[in-house]
């Protein structure tokens, strides 16, 4: 989960793009070629370096087949095996 | 949209240390080299010892010149229908912030040039000697300042995931 650098201005926006790609089995260069961007992009989208436009944002839930606030997110995602075994097992 | 400009570059991209390196060979270079031009043979360094300290400068401020033009592809100075939206936003801060630097300097350089003619009594002569290089700084950080900015700026890339 991308987690923004303290030293920008812009609001901080977390993603889940790198967990997704990786899930998929996609390169970068796979990935940027998809949605007509350069590779570079994705690496800085998935490093929270960059913020991507509605449009883009709403392409690359698109291509995951997820709602965009399963991708994007203005709160930090819970981590996946929190989610899904967290809550479930609890304390002993 | 296509992306031909920078789609698919080699990782072995200068770190950000050493284009930040560069940019100051570049920045600092040309008036190193002006002075050294002009101040060492009043020093008394002549002959090929000034050719070789010229032409060592001048060679650096061209190779880092080059180098900052071509970053990422000549990033700064490609049209929008060969970049992505961040190049795009990337690329267009980077003329913003080339321009208040590019600004200010101009500024300084007349309000020095105002202020010795004051102190001197006397209007600064515009020699060629002085015209000259003061036009050939202008042109080249005219169109290396975007691209030095971008070198400047952009965060390493992201290692692949």
């Amino acid at each position: 989960v991308a987690r923004p650098s303290a030293t920008r201005v812009e609001p901080v926006l977390h993603n889940r793009i790198a967990l997704l790609r990786t899930e998929r089995g996609l390169s970068r260069q796979e990935l940027a070629d998809v949605l007509g961007v350069n590779y570079q992009t994705i690496g800085y989208l998935e490093r929270g370096d960059y913020n991507p436009s509605l449009d883009l944002a709403l392409r690359i839930a698109e291509h995951f087949g997820l709602p965009v606030e399963a991708v994007f997110s203005r709160s930090p995602f819970q981590p996946m095996s929190q989610q899904l075994y967290g809550e479930a097992r609890g304390p002993a | 949209m296509t992306h031909s400009v920078t789609g698919s570059i080699a990782a072995a991209e200068p770190s950000l240390r050493v284009r930040r390196a560069i940019v100051l060979v570049a920045m600092v270079g040309y008036p190193a080299f002006v002075a050294a031009w002009v101040g060492l043979p009043l020093l008394g360094v002549t002959g090929i010892a000034w050719g070789i300290a010229v032409g060592v400068l001048g060679l650096g401020v061209l190779l880092a010149a080059l180098a900052l033009y071509q970053f990422r592809r000549a990033m700064a100075q490609a049209p929008d229908t060969q970049l992505d939206e961040r190049q795009v936003r990337v690329r267009d801060r980077a003329y913003l912030d080339a321009y208040r630097v590019y600004a200010t300097v101009v500024m300084l350089v007349l309000l020095i040039g105002a202020i010795l003619a004051d102190g001197l009594d006397q209007p600064v002569a515009l020699t060629f000697d002085l015209v000259q290089p003061l036009i050939w700084g202008a042109i080249l950080y005219g169109m290396i300042l975007p691209s030095a900015v971008v070198a400047w700026q952009e965060p390493d890339l992201p290692g692949e995931g």
